[in-house]
């Protein structure tokens, strides 16, 4: 009773709260001014590499950087948040953070493209995701962990750590056998509690994508390896209270009983993963909104508010506090409408400066630096030599730039392989090669050699030469008026290939 | 065929065993010990006999003369004669690994892991040897005095009276190279009584996380070297077939360890290529053998639980030993 | 502030650190980088994955109760005995020192190998690199051109990053599958040597501009990664199996660990920093003693023939030779007539660089079941290597981030008996 009318007092203030107000224009309250914006160009690269998974064509950029009017950064947000192309890129870039190149599938990418089509909220995904009981493909980021790989046996130390640092923010990994040694709040109890969850799911039928469960009839126990004093817990969330197992006479646990015969799966009536999928993607669960909003914060930002992503305890605060809050509560209120955070924080001054300078990242004073995945990089680079993809070269730069299966994409790496990929790939240089439609060969027929320098940066780097760039060249290309093609195929290679074409600054 | 019987409890030997064998009158039972040690047991009431020691290694191979001499030998290359539990002769007939010893009426032929074939008198004096630089795992003599040899890579070879090779019979499924590894390997040599089959044992192994293998039992026409039959266990778990033994009527005994499954013992009644009797119930069988008069036959297994990685305990703690339970069953 | 122990993420917060500011060696103090720099260090490392049998290898017990069929023969060494399976070895005895008395924690291979190889200090909560990485990190690539760390393996090949732990991808393996080259090596003869320096030309000049006004971090790891790439292709040759002498193919096997293990010892020859060598297929839970006689021997030769010509060549002063497995195999024969793990009591091969030669340190006991010196766990180990090697592990610290962190176990110390 006192419990609800405190709530009631709580929620009677809330609506004093300025809430006309967009959000980017207080979190641009929050975070210091930096008088050095992105100009247009820099811009217009960024926002369509994050929203759209590519770089803008050269008629594109042209006509964005010709556009006088005010308001075109938010026309182009708006633009691109209403393309075709923003579901497929929202897909591919929470596959490669929530699957870790675990694997993919095509109901999966599917679920996840209609999902982010139609705006599905966050906390509908996440239920869905976990209760891992969708034919939709929803249930893929369980399924694929409960594969066996290679003669290990299933990760479940590994779907437990994943559940927490995805959906919580909190890697629990290091309390499996003790509380974590350094970091107080992260306790034993929280890793065993999300373990109690999935530890009777598996997979009934792993072309399916089925995902089936054991009863659970008994908590769990568990034991420090420093204390050895025995414990139990039920199904809980950090800090949670324990999820209460209802008692079944012996037979009567099953809603559908399992039976060999018909090759019928058993379905218990106390279904974990559904209780999990009950009590964790919830508005008054703050880990949930507050790792989602970080997470996309760090997906357009290039890094966490908190920082490591999986990392949220009280020595690890956030670096602008008040951002993360108010991203968390306005999220929350916004009914986790995941278009709308997005646009919120592509909207801010922060995510529009420029990324020339030098000053601490967690600042945000400057834009960092941010890796492209493999997937985008392909997609940039169709788009800059003005090529179609194909599923082989799709295989060739997963290889070329993928980080290997559950090894998180958070940061540029550049590695000897992709140099010899971008070298000598047979494909990679056959871009490179006039041929009708493509860029070298519309080039190519240019005379004019600071035309064609002009026409190469702004295909390939989503900018104007600089006036040294120009003359380096047109240069280059008045030496070798014999070869133009080819020398243009050079030119474009080493931009293609440079450090400024492969991340998003 | 009647199922055989299991008989009394198994006799427990104090460590594990490589090979049994009954005296030719069927009065004692030999066991060949990795202890070095030749174990006896009078038969059927299972009392210990005088233990026979002096051997190195492992005590690798027995076989009981006609007369009821037991020559027995070992992994560091011995032979020894045994006469009424003393030592007749003893020898160092090869470098290292004795596999196997073979029996006619005038002569004993010996092989090893050192690529020699030796033929020795009754009194142990060397008569011929050959070498075939690879490892020779088994060797039987047919009933008209023909020796043949099998070795690592799953070939048989026809030795003439001087060792000298009249003919080869390959039997490639024997044998894998696995990574780096040359496994499998004709593991035992018989002929049927009429000494026109001969059977060959062991298994085609498999590569997985670490080699696997089928057990393998292959009849060969003497004269052609064509397969008559063969049987193949069903999975790649069941392992090697460490003995086999021919009755006198024609039937085999063969046994077979497990790798990493455990192993049966299994009788056939040729030419039907499918096990007459397969039991499961004496785990990883190391060795069988058929009792003069037909109507017994005793297993070597291996106690239950004999397997484990790291720090296993025994009862009392200490680190425990593994031993062979040898299983008399009676047969018709 | 951010805590730096049992967060498996942290480590990657410095990766782009570690990339920016190293050039090749990445070392810590300029001083001991020089003092590195004099003389090559380098590590011959062989894996022998699944565990070989320490009573089949380098401690035999022979006419013992879990002794095994075979003989203990004697050594180059008066008083020192290895099983019989390994002739050409014990020939080299004096060159190469054993520590019997070996005991560590894991006895399955998913742990073992990677505890191992990492020589894992506990508790640490970061991902510690494999020894090649750890090696890469302290003795830099050394003047040859190529990766600190090349692995020669069975089957694929690649680059494996996983191996360095919280060092970063830099310090990965470049695994050569079956001794071939890296994928996408070769250039394409449409690209002449010309068209590459002229379109690598430009790319440098692209990244120049690019970190005027930037920090150089990101362009800094991408040019290494690019200047790797134009070593490796100088050095094609060296990838091809078909090159090497016909003679020594012959002393060292036809079968893959002899063709890797000389491989390894060309690209020692070249001055490769750590060169592993794993060979697959030890892991003999079922027939162990046959398993043994036909594996042992195809170790014992081509390992043999590669200390005799390391001696020959003088280079036994400059390499750090370690034979090893992620554990040893039970005294106890299992029903297969197999041995199972065995953590507990087992035998290191290691010789060369700062190693005593002709050493034993260390022994079991009667049946071989227990250490019974003091037993030496892989930290034991790793101290050993690294102060083979020059490496002070009181001096050297890893630093992820500001974290200081030790290179191998605070509380152990070297195997003082085998150290020169």
């Amino acid at each position: 009773m006192f419990r609800s009318l405190l709530i009631l007092v709580l929620f009677l203030f809330v609506p004093a709260l300025p809430a006309a107000e967009p959000l980017h224009l207080r979190i641009n309250r929050l975070i210091p001014v930096a008088a050095n914006p992105a100009d247009d160009a820099e811009f217009l690269r960024r926002v369509t590499l994050d929203l759209a998974g590519t770089i803008p064509t050269a008629e594109e950029t042209k006509r964005f950087l010709a556009d006088r009017s005010p308001d075109k950064r938010t026309k182009r947000i708006d633009e691109l948040l209403t393309a075709p192309s923003y579901a497929p890129r929202m897909a591919s870039l929470f596959h490669v953070m929530w699957m870790e190149r675990l694997g993919d599938s095509p109901e999966w990418t599917k679920y996840l493209t209609d999902s982010f089509a139609k705006n599905k909220p966050w906390d509908a995904i996440a239920k869905e995701m976990l209760r891992a009981d969708g034919t939709d493909g929803s249930s893929f980021f369980i399924a694929k962990r409960l594969e066996n790989y290679g003669q290990n046996p299933v990760d479940y130390s590994g779907l437990t750590r994943d559940i927490g640092r995805l959906f919580l923010g909190k890697n629990f990994q290091c309390c499996e056998c003790h509380d974590h040694l350094t970091v107080d709040e992260y306790k034993q109890q929280h890793f065993q509690g999300l373990f109690a969850f999935v530890r009777n799911a598996y997979l009934a039928d792993a072309k399916a994508m089925r995902v089936a469960e054991k009863p659970t009839l008994d908590k769990l126990a568990f034991a420090s390896v420093f204390t050895k004093v025995p414990m139990t817990t039920a199904p809980a969330l950090p800090g949670g209270a324990m999820v209460e197992i209802p008692q079944f006479a012996k037979g009567d646990e099953f809603a559908i009983k399992p039976d060999r015969k018909t090759n019928t799966v058993g379905v218990p009536k106390f279904r974990t993963l559904a209780a999990l999928a009950e009590q964790l993607p919830t508005a008054s669960n703050a880990d949930f909104s507050r790792n989602f909003v970080n997470r996309v914060w760090f997906l357009l930002l290039g890094r966490g508010l908190v920082h490591p992503l999986d990392l949220h305890h009280k020595d690890n605060p956030a670096s602008q506090p008040a951002v993360l809050e108010l991203l968390a509560k306005e999220f929350v209120e916004h009914k986790f409408d995941i278009q709308w955070l997005v646009r919120e924080i592509a909207m801010t001054q922060a995510y529009q400066r420029s990324s020339l300078g030098t000053a601490k990242p967690e600042s945000f004073a400057f834009a960092l630096e941010k890796r492209l995945t493999a997937e985008q990089l392909l997609a940039a680079m169709m788009a800059a030599t003005e090529s179609k993809p194909s599923d082989a070269l799709k295989a060739k730069f997963l290889k070329a730039f993928a980080n290997q299966p559950r090894e998180p994409e958070d940061e540029i790496a550049p590695s000897l392989k992709a140099a010899l990929f971008l070298l000598h790939d047979k494909d990679v240089l056959e871009l490179l090669k006039p041929k009708p439609g493509n860029l070298v060969d519309r080039l190519a027929r240019v005379d004019n050699t600071e035309i064609i320098a002009n026409e190469l940066y702004v295909a390939i780097l989503t900018r104007k030469p600089t006036a040294d760039e120009a003359k380096t060249a047109s240069n280059f290309l008045a030496k070798r008026n014999d070869r133009k093609a080819d020398a243009i195929g050079k030119l474009a290679w080493a931009l293609l290939a440079s450090t400024e074409f492969g991340l998003n600054h | 065929m009647k199922p055989p019987k299991e008989r009394g409890k198994p006799i427990v030997p104090p460590c594990q065993v490589i090979r049994i064998r009954f005296s030719p009158d069927g009065k004692e039972l030999a066991a060949a010990c990795v202890d070095g040690v030749v174990r006896r047991w009078s038969v059927p009431d299972a009392k210990p006999l005088t233990e026979l020691k002096g051997h190195d290694g492992w005590v690798t191979t027995l076989s009981y003369s006609p007369n009821g001499d037991l020559l027995s030998a070992d992994s560091w290359g011995k032979l020894v004669r045994w006469s009424n539990e003393k030592v007749r002769w003893s020898i160092a007939a090869h470098d290292g690994w004795l596999r196997a010893v073979a029996i006619a009426k005038d002569r004993i032929a010996t092989c090893g892991r050192d690529g020699y074939v030796r033929e020795w008198t009754a009194d142990g004096k060397k008569l011929h040897e050959a070498q075939f630089g690879v490892d020779l795992y088994s060797l039987v003599y047919s009933p008209d005095g023909v020796l043949i040899v099998g070795d690592l890579f799953g070939q048989i070879r026809v030795l003439d009276s001087h060792l000298k090779m009249l003919r080869k019979l390959e039997q490639k499924e024997f044998h894998l190279l696995d990574r780096i590894q040359d496994v499998g390997g004709v593991r035992c040599l018989a002929f049927s009584p009429d000494g026109k089959t001969i059977y060959a044992a062991g298994c085609q192994p498999k590569t997985g996380g670490f080699v696997q293998a089928f057990p393998l039992l292959v009849a060969l026409d003497f004269a052609t070297g064509k397969t008559l039959w063969s049987w193949k266990g069903a999975n790649d778990n069941e392992g090697i077939v460490h003995d086999l033994r021919v009755f006198a009527d024609g039937r085999l005994a063969a046994v077979t360890s497990g790798q990493p499954g455990q192993g049966k013992f299994l009788l056939f009644e040729p030419p039907t290529a499918t096990p007459a009797f397969v039991s499961t119930k004496m785990p990883n069988c190391h060795s069988v053998d058929i009792h003069p008069d037909g109507k017994q036959i005793a297993t070597s297994a291996t106690n239950a639980n004999s397997s484990g990685n790291g720090r296993v305990k025994g009862k009392a703690g200490e680190y425990p030993e593994n031993s062979s339970p040898i299983q008399y069953w009676d047969i018709e | 502030m951010i805590n730096p122990f049992c967060t498996p993420a942290d480590h990657r917060l410095n990766r782009r650190a570690f990339l920016g500011a190293a050039a090749l060696g990445g070392l810590a103090t300029p001083a001991f980088a020089e003092a590195l720099r004099k003389e090559r260090r380098q590590v011959l490392f062989v894996w022998l994955d699944g565990g070989i049998s320490q009573l089949e290898s380098w401690d035999p017990k022979p006419n013992t109760i879990f002794g095994g069929p075979f003989r203990a023969i004697p050594t180059s060494v008066p008083g020192i005995h290895i099983s019989e399976l390994l002739p050409e070895t014990a020939k080299q005895m004096h060159r190469l020192a054993l520590v019997r008395s070996v005991c560590t924690q894991d006895n399955s291979h998913s742990a073992g190998v990677d505890r191992i190889q990492r020589g894992d200090p506990k508790n640490r909560g970061v991902v510690y690199p494999y020894l090649g990485s750890a090696m890469a990190r302290w003795l830099g690539p050394g003047t040859s051109g190529l990766p600190p760390y090349i692995w020669v393996k069975p089957m694929n090949g690649g680059f494996i990053y996983k191996d360095a732990g919280f060092l970063g991808p830099k310090y990965g393996a470049l695994a050569l599958g079956d001794g071939k080259p890296p994928e996408n090596l070769l250039r394409p003869a449409e690209i002449s040597e010309v068209d590459d320096a002229e379109r690598n030309e430009l790319r440098e000049l692209a990244d120049k501009r690019y970190a005027e006004k930037r920090k150089a971090d990101t362009t800094d790891a991408n040019s290494y990664a690019f200047a790797m790439a134009a070593q490796l292709q100088k050095r094609v040759e060296l990838f091809d199996l078909s090159k090497l002498p016909e003679k020594d193919r012959d002393r060292y096997g036809s079968h893959d660990l002899g063709r890797h293990l000389l491989l390894a010892r060309r690209l020692l020859e070249e001055g490769v920093t750590f060169v592993k060598v794993t060979s697959y297929g030890w892991d003999t839970h079922g027939d162990n003693f046959n398993g043994h006689a036909s594996l042992v021997p195809k170790f014992d030769k081509p390992f043999a023939a590669m200390i005799q010509d390391l001696a020959d060549r003088g280079m036994l002063d400059n390499v750090l030779v370690i034979a090893m497995s992620e554990f040893g195999r039970t005294p106890r024969i299992n029903g297969h007539l197999g041995r199972d793990h065995w953590p507990e009591a087992w035998s290191v091969c290691m010789g060369g660089r700062g190693i005593k030669p002709g050493v034993v340190a260390g022994k079991t006991n009667e049946k071989g079941t227990d250490v019974a010196t003091e037993p030496h766990d892989i930290g034991h180990l790793f101290h050993t290597w690294f102060r083979a090697l020059g490496v002070d592990p009181e001096k050297q610290k890893y630093y992820n981030a500001t974290q200081p962190l030790p290179i191998a176990h605070e509380e152990m110390h070297p195997v003082k008996e085998v150290l020169a």
